[in-house]
């Protein structure tokens, strides 16, 4: 995956074959788990919060069924990704889709550490029987800094 | 012919307070607190401090680097209201995010 255009809050990429199904396979995965990352607030009586508790959850749980929404879009849109040459593929995404992206990868990586327990290291868990989530973690985390690399070129030429 | 009225001469007391308060001790508010986690990158976390709050880029990452550092920052102090849609809005994009009581 590689930036080759940053203009007017537009960006495009050149894909692999390999980098399509990598992106495809991670994106499918969205969602993991659910609910969100941390509570309310960590002062005071829980009680106290319930009701933003909910709303809290509620918001997340819209945010997610939209996200999913749109992936299925993205991913069922014909001439999303347009041919370039035999072997590769072009990606042109506004900066709300990469800024979109950016978020379902996230959402993919922080749900697989949900998963596996919120470990502070990955690499133990490699070698646990667990690769394959961290595998597809650091492909997430891969594609999440190529689109941030991207932003900064982007904002940077402007 | 009728006379005109002179309009009665009324002007409020001007009373000057001796004694003032900062806003802050006046209504604390709620602080909106990014946590660290292992998981978030450094640069995902600026970028979500850039789009939540608008900030520039220098901003958000002496945020983010008070997040890492020293375990979390404060964002920001806003009314319940705001400072609830500001962690709705964080933990959207999967940061450790929470509201506490201003001090």
């Amino acid at each position: 995956m590689k930036l080759i255009e940053a203009k007017d809050g537009l960006y495009v990429f050149r894909f692999t074959k390999r980098d399509r199904l990598l992106l495809t396979h991670v994106l499918k995965q969205f969602p993991i788990g659910g609910g969100p990352v941390a509570p309310m607030s960590k002062s005071g009586d829980p009680e106290q919060w319930a009701e933003s508790e909910r709303l809290l959850a509620e918001s997340v749980a819209e945010h997610v069924t939209e996200n999913v929404r749109m992936r299925d879009l993205f991913l069922g849109e014909q001439g999303r990704f347009v041919e370039d040459g035999k072997s590769h593929f072009r990606l042109r995404l506004t900066s709300a889709q990469l800024d979109w992206m950016l978020r379902v990868l996230n959402e993919v990586r922080v749900g697989l550490w949900r998963k596996l327990g919120q470990p502070a290291e990955l690499a133990p868990l490699a070698l646990a029987g667990q690769l394959d989530e961290v595998v597809t973690m650091e492909l997430c985390a891969l594609f999440q800094t190529r689109l941030l690399t991207a932003l900064d070129h982007g904002e940077s030429s402007v | 012919m009728p006379v005109t009225a002179e309009p009665p001469s009324v002007a409020p007391d001007i009373v000057r307070e001796t004694d003032t308060q900062s806003k802050e001790s006046l209504d604390p508010g709620y602080l909106v607190v990014c946590w660290d986690d292992p998981v978030n990158l450094m640069d995902y976390v600026t970028h979500v401090f850039q789009r939540v709050f608008g900030w520039k880029k220098d901003k958000a990452e002496i945020h983010m680097m008070e997040v890492h550092t020293k375990g979390k920052s404060v964002l920001a102090r806003e009314t319940m209201e705001r400072a609830e849609f500001y962690v709705h809005e964080l933990q959207k994009y999967q940061l450790h995010a929470t509201l506490e009581p201003g001090e």
